[in-house]
């Protein structure tokens, strides 16, 4: 056995084991919160503790439900989810479609204010986003979590970008064949940019399913709340019930985690071209 | 929120874009005017108006007074501004950390021949998947100082542990390391990336020429894959610099916790001021300080690029 | 720092530029869409609807049966309960008197009451209750007063609040303590601690947590100490340090958590798991461990025991309307049938909260049978009505962060040097008050 050959062998077994270290790391708390999430509240505050529950409790996980409204939590950012990302990919697409390919008075003027939109963060534009939700009578509804996520300047700047790197024959052609703007954006455009559409789609999914200050904001009722916000009420001012709390959390982390397992593809390579969590 | 894109598409837009057709397409409008308006009201009004209440004294039931600087001059008179200021710089010096590790990562696992990569990666990212309010919940009971795991691990080396998130001293290095924690899998995706667009002759050039595994990562790997290193410093110095998430359910309660102060972001005091003790006056001041400090940095980190990112 | 609130008169031309400056592109923007604001609730073929504003979801029943009851002597008037939790219920309320969409009637508590009534925007219930001849005299007096400004009625009492002692009696009889009673004084309670402290298990005699309601003013005044007198804090003052540094000097000593272990683990849960023997509860600390039967089993109620003296705070909340209303006649009614005595009778049935109107306790202390419910009562006569004035949500803030430091066990700073301080930048708010 040669040197180098034994060399990568000690270095192959070093490098699995820190990358399972790193794994356990990674990992490791969430194989705490679900075997807390079975215990008993005096169970988990016994000095040592044990590792397994003594009797695997799923009350915890019921209790969950009557605490909060929990599944239409659940369904609440499940549709806003929905509904936001679905607005983001028809708003977005169609301003992108326009500042890459169409020649218009001020497009220069209009595409800085968009980028001027993308500096500003958005704790800045909260109160008065509130105020408008307030005006419109829209506070503590689903609308109140929709409406400003259906606007991107960031999904615009985006789809922009893989818009304007379609050589322009394309449409050329089709413009030749008599086909109008908008079919031409629908069957020819469209499809080209399907890799970006998919990125934006898992970005603003995951963007909206983990938002927390503005549904803290405009939706204080519990029924009208996301699972992000609801979660926190769990965690009382004067109480928290530590093993009701991992109950909820592992449940309200589930959706997202099963997506990612089915779509993983997707969400690394969504990540990996728009290069950010938005 | 300011946004970058990697944009492997960016190259070669200007021929395509710039170069005007036959004549001016007014239909343009009708395809900008969805997002156009919908961030016209939503954002663009907002930003504006926030500015310029950022200069009246809100009554608690409504009605404005022009009042110059005054909010701006109450934040900065403000104590737990500059705390909260501090602390957001340290979250910010804290989160950088997540590069140098996610970099060890990306380069374990762009090991040849190595086996389970993707079964790394994914385990890798999952807690980059996991709702932030649950991440904070789940390590703020690992953290608790008398029933947590962290302590009865500790309790084991003899270690003596503290109440983590509850003691003033350690409340923010111990959200901190959440945040890595949570950020990690993120920027090892786009390192892999990176790693994996370096060609492989750069590195069996230089082996051939004697240079150590070490000298090879630093001279060769490091410099290559600068540009992603400093896209990734960018986005992570904007995503630390407006931490709530994790501080909300880390620090719990403004009434009970000792190290609410001690470990609250720029965030969190705006979200305390504006809708807890419903001093808006001051919050919009602080959200353009805010936005200023981000604004700042983010140019600062342009200007250095030139320094240390090389691009080939 | 909290700008000083001002008569909404002040500064009209200029707020009134910068109004329209603002809302110009707003209003042209979705001028299509606003039909929803202008008054919230319509007469609906006579019929009145009334919101009515509250934050705790555990009571929510007892108030729709009262509304029930309501309803059967007013049937032309529906009433709707907007539930909002108490972290965002104020700056929502605020809000919606200023947006629209604002409660009708809403629960209001002393931190906030001044507040509300120095900007007119709560109706004045005075000459309305002197016309019906309501005296209140059934509610206990210092809760009324709580809600009179100015020599004005502005809220009627719905129910109290006094703080009594839980304690563990396993952990007493472990320890071979005999339970607290009345006879009981601070030393005792120090005493007991000390035998009961069991580090190895990480059981401690009682919780002396930063708690303003639970703690820290039920040892001020048992001192005989004060918080506030009119534009004065009190925290300079040897008597109230001394009820303070009860406190601290048992954390110091290790027979209480100091303040991170409370905030990692809150008291009532310290309680529930067999950590604390002793700590001060309301009322509805009672239902959490009334629900576990074993917990129930080996939970006893008894009355605060004494310093220098007896002591305790009763704090209520209280029905106000607002100013706005489109209905002032059907709010006053409601807010009226909400202070009678079949109001008192269904809360107290609910077991959720002890009603203010005297004589309808014993539907509350029934509800609990184990429990010696009684002391609740039995301490109005020591109660100091809670400590509140306009700028009071500022400076209860500053009592918790610039007491905190001393709360932290040995080597804390010294709680003189907290409490003193905390008197300097109080006065300064309450001096801001006066303008």
């Amino acid at each position: 056995m040669s040197e180098s050959a034994r060399g990568t062998r000690t270095g192959s077994v070093l490098t699995h084991a820190l990358l399972v270290l790193g794994a356990v790391a990674m990992i490791g708390p969430f194989g705490w919160q679900l075997l807390t999430a079975f215990k008993s509240l005096p169970e988990t505050t016994t000095v040592p503790p044990s590792v397994l529950p003594r009797e695997w409790l799923w009350s915890n996980f019921a209790e969950v439900f009557e605490l909060l409204p929990f599944g239409q939590q659940l369904l609440n950012s499940l549709v806003v989810a929905a509904a936001v990302t679905l607005g983001q990919l028809a708003f977005c697409s169609l301003g992108a479609y326009a500042f890459a390919r169409l020649e218009f008075r001020g497009r220069e003027l209009i595409f800085a204010l968009f980028l001027s939109v993308l500096m500003v963060p958005k704790q800045l534009l909260i109160l008065p986003q509130y105020q408008i939700m307030s005006g419109l009578g829209l506070l503590n509804s689903l609308p109140a979590l929709i409406l400003p996520g259906l606007f991107s300047a960031f999904g615009t700047f985006l789809l922009r970008q893989f818009f304007a790197t379609i050589p322009k024959d394309f449409e050329e052609a089709a413009l030749l064949d008599g086909a109008g703007r908008f079919r031409i954006f629908f069957s020819i455009m469209l499809p080209l940019v399907k890799p970006a559409l998919a990125a934006l789609a898992v970005i603003t999914v995951m963007h909206s399913w983990n938002d927390l200050l503005w549904p803290l904001v405009v939706n204080t009722a519990p029924a009208s709340m996301p699972i992000s916000a609801g979660l926190t009420s769990l965690q009382g001012q004067e109480w928290t019930d530590y093993p009701v709390l991992m109950a909820g959390a592992l449940m309200a982390s589930i959706p997202m985690l099963l997506a990612y397992l089915a779509l993983q593809r997707q969400f690394v390579q969504g990540i990996a071209l728009s290069g950010t969590k938005g | 929120m300011t946004q970058l894109a990697t944009a492997p598409a960016v190259r070669g837009e200007r021929p395509a874009a710039a170069r005007p057709p036959r004549r001016r397409q007014h239909g343009a409008y009708l395809f900008i005017a969805p997002v156009g308006l919908g961030l016209g009201i939503f954002y663009l009004y907002p930003a504006v108006s926030t500015f310029a209440l950022s200069f009246a004294e809100w009554g608690p039931f409504g009605g404005h007074t022009f009042t110059g600087f005054t909010n701006y001059l109450t934040v900065f008179r403000l104590e737990t501004f500059w705390t909260a200021l501090g602390n957001t710089l340290l979250y910010m010096v804290i989160g950088l950390l997540t590069l140098p590790v996610a970099i060890f990562f990306a380069v374990l696992l762009n090991r040849d021949g190595l086996r389970g990569v993707t079964v790394y990666r994914t385990l890798y990212f999952i807690p980059f998947v996991t709702l932030p309010v649950a991440s904070g919940m789940v390590w703020r009971w690992l953290y608790n100082g008398d029933f947590g795991l962290i302590n009865q691990f500790l309790s084991v080396f003899g270690i003596p542990g503290t109440y983590w998130v509850s003691n003033p001293a350690t409340a923010l290095f111990a959200i901190g390391v959440v945040q890595v924690w949570s950020q990690v899998g993120y920027y090892l995706v786009i390192f892999i990336a990176g790693l994996k667009a370096i060609p492989k002759e750069y590195a069996e050039a230089a082996e051939i020429d004697g240079a150590s595994a070490f000298q090879r990562f630093w001279r060769i790997t490091l410099p290559l894959l600068s540009p992603s290193i400093f896209f990734c410093t960018i986005i992570n110095v904007i995503t630390t610099l407006q931490i709530f998430d994790l501080v909300y359910v880390m620090s719990a309660s403004a009434t009970v916790n000792p190290a609410f102060t001690a470990s609250q972001s720029i965030v969190q005091l705006f979200y305390e001021k504006a809708f807890v003790e419903s001093d808006k006056g001051t919050v919009t001041a602080l959200a353009f300080l805010l936005m200023l400090l981000i604004a700042a940095l983010t140019f600062v980190q342009f200007r250095l690029q030139r320094r240390w990112v090389t691009y080939v | 720092m909290t700008p000083v609130p001002r008569p909404p008169s002040s500064g009209v031309r200029r707020r009134t530029l910068l109004r329209s400056i603002a809302a110009i592109p707003l209003a042209a923007g979705i001028a299509g869409c606003t039909g929803t604001t202008g008054p919230a609730f319509v007469p609906d073929g006579g019929r009145v609807s009334i919101g009515y504003g509250v934050w705790d979801a555990d009571q929510v029943p007892a108030m729709q049966e009262v509304i029930a009851a309501f309803r059967a002597e007013h049937p032309d008037v529906d009433v709707t309960i907007q539930l909002t939790p108490f972290t965002t219920y104020w700056t929502r309320i605020q809000t919606s008197i200023v947006g629209g969409g604002a409660p009708d009637v809403f629960w209001m508590n002393a931190p906030n009451i001044a507040v509300f009534a120095r900007h007119g925007t709560l109706m004045p219930l005075t000459d309305r209750l002197a016309r019906d001849g309501i005296t209140l005299a059934e509610h206990p007096p210092n809760l009324v007063e709580l809600y009179r400004r100015d020599g004005e009625q502005y809220g009627v009492p719905k129910d109290y609040d006094t703080i009594s002692l839980f304690y563990n009696r396993d952990l007493f009889d472990r320890a071979s303590v005999p339970y607290p009673d009345e006879s009981w004084t601070w030393q005792h309670v120090l005493d007991a601690s000390a035998e009961i402290r069991d580090p190895a298990a990480g059981v401690y005699g009682f919780s002396a947590g930063l708690d303003r309601q639970r703690n820290l003013y039920p040892a001020i005044f048992q001192n005989g100490g004060w918080v506030l007198r009119g534009t004065r804090s009190g925290f300079d003052d040897e008597a109230t340090i001394g009820g303070l540094r009860f406190l601290t000097g048992a954390i110091n000593r290790d027979l209480a958590p100091n303040a991170m272990a409370d905030s990692d683990t809150r008291a009532r849960e310290q309680f529930q798991g067999g950590k604390i023997a002793m700590y001060n509860g309301l009322p509805n600390d009672s239902n959490a461990t009334y629900e576990d039967p074993e917990v129930r089993a080996r939970t006893g109620i008894a009355v605060l025991p004494r310093g220098a003296r007896r002591g305790n705070v009763i704090h209520g909340l209280a029905n106000v309307i607002n100013a706005r209303t489109p209905y002032p006649d059907a709010c006053y009614e409601f807010v009226k049938f909400m202070a009678g005595r079949t109001t008192g009778e269904i809360q107290g049935r609910s077991g959720t909260i002890l009603p203010s109107y005297a004589g309808t306790e014993a539907a509350f202390l029934d509800s609990k049978p184990e429990f010696r419910m009684q002391s609740y009562i039995d301490q109005v006569p020591d109660a100091t009505a809670y400590p509140a004035s306009v700028t009071t949500t500022t400076w209860e803030r500053m009592e918790l962060q610039i007491l905190g430091p001393s709360w932290i066990g040995p080597g804390g700073r010294p709680v003189e040097e907290s409490a003193r301080s905390l008197a300097d930048e109080m006065n300064d708010v309450l001096a801001e008050e006066a303008v």
